[in-house]
């Protein structure tokens, strides 16, 4: 088995390959030539040379030579990688070389010096690092996209506990408060500071407009009661309780950011709309997504008659315009439908008018990884079509299918939104935000209740905090660019 | 490049009357249809003769045939350059389009000029000053246009110069001008009423343009060419507008391709808001009344228009990127 040259080229993905060479003599060969992999290449018997070498980024190379007279290379071209050369034995040479930075180099031979511990560098740590950590330093040092991800967070947070932070249920009417405007909270009463409270109001008709003023009646005061029994509901739908984050004593009432034509609170129905806003666009980007992801990597990675089909499809679709379409679909969803459906109707309007784009976007990934070495590799060992798809190419357009999907949920919830503002989308009695703001849609009321607005806020902020999320989600996607 | 553009035009054919049939089964599915609705209000309201008149009308919309020969029917006028007839306006579908496209225009261009002029100015400027305070004002104000709607940002300034003013903006004109004839007065008004729906496309449409074109540039300025022009000592200036600003295009290029149906359709919300003669709230208005040759043909028309916007705009890319070749 001597001058016995064993070589294994490894190229792709989450992959390890090893070469090994058990008799002397041999030359042992390792290579990959694409990221993550892990090159061990290792000669157990003496004049051998084990030679590791990682092309580009994100691999480990080890090279090992267990006996002596060896030459022990490692070599690794592109950053980040961790390049262990390691000789065992004595009269060996062991030669670890990395042609660009951030890499960790370790040459070692055992039998003449012993790896002293000692503290790392900030750069070698990072080298250290693996992709998804990269991926995570790199995002968690985006102020933006932190701060987005703690609002949506929050949000999130309150959307699961609607019931304890709005002080009424999304259907409670006061009829002695219709289009009141948002009650005003004092701190100060006779010159001193005190426990927050609010007036009780007296509502008058005002003689000239005949529109209801409400006239805070400063001998009535209501104090606020923070995590305070109020109205009876299910939290997170399953615990009944009747604790809530502030409420005041009946016969007071709170309405902090005042009350619609039928007497509800804008507040507590904001939230608890917060329950679908937020909620259709992930459904509607989720059913795109599969749909998208599935047909995008089939069709890049067939090609052919498939890959013709689901094109001219997506051709079809991306040349009706979006909002027209969306208004249309929307029309032909069944207004008699109970809640449930109409709420997956929308997100599935949603989601049939974007998912191509999305299919276009995973097919050019697909396409670019199919004709790489570890895919062929994959198929040289009889991996299966579909373990091919499921293992090694979905995996590698994950984070380019998540920073798509994340910038694709804000143009759902203004999709939402805006159907809804046009009576089309969710419809009462479900709540959305954009069903809150249908009322602002007469001019009339917009101006007599200005505070009807109020839901465009939580848009807004939804929105903004996604794009942030999803700006920071894509640079940090690809960790190594602009460095 | 004419081979290329005549195949692109033969191949559209096959797409746009796929984009008929979808359009068509998307109008047909919502229950019941536009007649039985008119008929059901004319009986609720007392009216006599509701049932006969109903029939008549179904007789001659061809309501109880079966879609597809209906679908047959239309589409075969339609070629001819006859769109069929409104039920609600009770007009041909050509002559409301055509008496509603001058005003989408009117409001429609000046919005595009102004909000693409603006947004790639303040994205070239933010781009060439990045995270200076200018640029972190700029990106903050992008980023309001991008998280509220246009026909948000209307119902705020509805609502900001009502309280200024004491005026309602709402409509064309103030009542006063409503008949009057056309006078410089009347002009001013016409200017006020628009000033609103245009202030809203325009922060939008500028906050989108502008993101594109300050992503771009900087991803630009960071290739190899743009460092080998300052080596070679072409002045700042030259390197930004003749050789990064040139290339930090494309995107917009393609974008340009939906411009021409977004004329038509793209500001659909903030008009109906505002209460426009226009095509956008007919498109809405005839979406929701289930009037189905108006609203088929409007989305026929503006699928047309994108494909046509789509292939002017691979052309266009061909003619400022040199290394685009389509044969």
């Amino acid at each position: 088995m001597s001058a016995w040259r064993c070589s294994i080229r490894a190229s792709g993905t989450i992959e390890s390959k090893v070469a090994r060479s058990e008799t002397g003599h041999s030359k042992v060969v390792a290579r990959s030539e694409t990221g993550h992999s892990k090159v061990v290449a290792r000669s157990e018997t003496g004049h051998s040379k084990a030679v590791a070498r990682s092309e580009t980024g994100h691999s480990k190379a080890v090279a090992r030579s267990e006996t002596g007279h060896s030459k022990v290379v490692v070599q690794s071209e592109t950053g980040h990688s961790k390049v262990v050369a390691r000789s065992e034995t004595g009269h060996s040479k062991a030669v670890a070389r990395s042609e660009t930075g951030h890499s960790e180099r370790e040459p070692m031979t055992v039998a003449q010096t012993a790896p002293a511990p000692r503290k790392l560098s900030e750069e070698e740590r990072r080298a250290l690092l693996s992709v998804r950590q990269l991926m995570w330093l790199r995002f968690s040092r985006n102020r933006l996209a932190i701060t987005g991800m703690i609002v949506l967070a929050f949000m999130y947070t309150v959307m699961l506990f609607a019931g304890f932070v709005a002080p009424y249920s999304v259907s409670t009417t006061h009829e002695r408060f219709v289009s009141a405007p948002p009650t005003a909270i004092h701190l100060v009463r006779d010159g001193r500071i005190v426990w927050p409270f609010v007036y009780g109001e007296t509502s008058k008709t005002d003689p000239n407009t005949f529109r209801k003023i409400y006239i805070p009646n400063t001998n009535e005061i209501y104090p606020l009661n923070f995590i305070a029994p109020g109205e009876t509901y299910k939290l997170v739908g399953l615990i009944e309780t009747n604790l809530h984050l502030f409420v005041v004593g009946e016969p007071g009432s709170i309405f902090i950011m005042g009350t619609d034509r039928n007497g509800r609170d804008l507040f507590s129905r904001i939230i608890w709309g917060s329950q679908i806003s937020l909620t259709v666009g992930l459904v509607g980007v989720l059913l795109s997504l599969t749909l998208g992801a599935f047909l995008g990597t089939v069709s890049g990675y067939f090609g052919g008659t498939i890959d013709m089909v689901v094109q001219r499809t997506i051709e079809v679709i991306s040349n009706i315009p979006q909002i027209p379409l969306w208004l249309a679909l929307a029309a032909a969803v069944p207004s008699n439908w109970d809640p449930v459906k109409i709420y997956f109707g929308i997100a599935i309007v949603l989601s049939l008018v974007t998912w191509g784009g999305l299919a276009r976007q995973v097919r050019g990934i697909v396409l670019g990884l199919r004709e790489s070495d570890f895919v062929t590799a994959a198929r040289y060992t009889n991996c299966d079509t579909f373990r091919i798809l499921a293992r090694h190419l979905l995996p590698n357009t994950f984070s380019h299918v998540l920073v798509i999907a994340t910038l694709a949920i804000p143009g759902m919830i203004l999709g939402e939104t805006a159907l809804s503002f046009l009576g089309l989308g969710i419809r009462p009695p479900l709540t959305s935000w954009g069903v809150l703001l249908n009322e602002a849609q007469q001019v009339r009321v917009l101006l007599q209740q200005p505070w009807s607005l109020i839901p465009a806020l939580f848009v807004l902020v939804t929105v903004v905090s996604f794009n942030f999320v999803g700006d920071g989600l894509r640079d940090a996607a690809d960790p190594f660019a602009g460095e | 490049m004419l081979e290329y553009i005549i195949r692109r035009l033969l191949i559209s054919i096959p797409i746009l009357f796929i984009i008929a049939i979808i359009g068509f089964v998307t109008m047909e599915l919502p229950q019941g249809d536009y007649v039985t609705r008119y008929i059901a209000q004319l009986e609720a309201s007392g009216q006599s003769g509701a049932r006969e008149r109903g029939a008549e009308l179904r007789k001659l919309y061809q309501l109880d045939d079966p879609a597809y020969k209906r679908f047959v029917t239309w589409i075969g006028r339609f070629v001819r350059g006859d769109f069929g007839d409104s039920f609600y306006y009770q007009k041909p579908v050509k002559t409301l389009i055509a008496q509603r496209l001058p005003l989408t225009l009117a409001l429609t261009i000046p919005c595009f000029l102004i909000s693409w002029a603006i947004g790639i100015a303040f994205g070239i400027f933010s781009a060439t000053h990045q995270y200076s305070l200018a640029d972190n004002v700029l990106t903050v104000v992008a980023f309001l246009g991008l998280g509220l709607p246009a026909f948000l940002v209307a119902l705020v300034l509805i609502v900001a110069t009502w309280q200024i003013t004491g005026d309602v903006y709402t409509g064309l004109f103030s009542a006063e001008y409503a008949a009057a004839p056309w006078s410089l007065a009347k002009i001013a008004d016409l200017a006020k009423h628009l000033a609103i729906p245009v202030g809203a496309v325009v922060f939008s449409g500028m906050a989108w343009v502008m993101r594109v074109m300050r992503g771009n540039l900087l991803d630009e300025l960071r290739v190899n060419y743009v460092q080998a022009a300052r080596a070679k000592g072409v002045p700042e200036r030259m390197v930004i507008w003749r050789h990064a600003v040139r290339n930090a295009f494309h995107p917009l290029v393609m974008a340009l391709g939906g411009v021409l149906a977004w004329l038509l359709s793209g500001t659909a919300i903030v008009e109906q808001v505002i209460g426009l003669p226009t095509l956008g709230p007919l498109f809405i208005q005839a979406t929701m009344e289930q009037d189905i040759y108006l609203s088929g043909t409007i989305l026929i028309l503006l699928s047309s228009l994108l494909v046509l916007g789509n292939l002017l705009a691979d052309v266009g890319l061909a003619l400022l990127d040199p290394r685009i070749r389509y044969d």
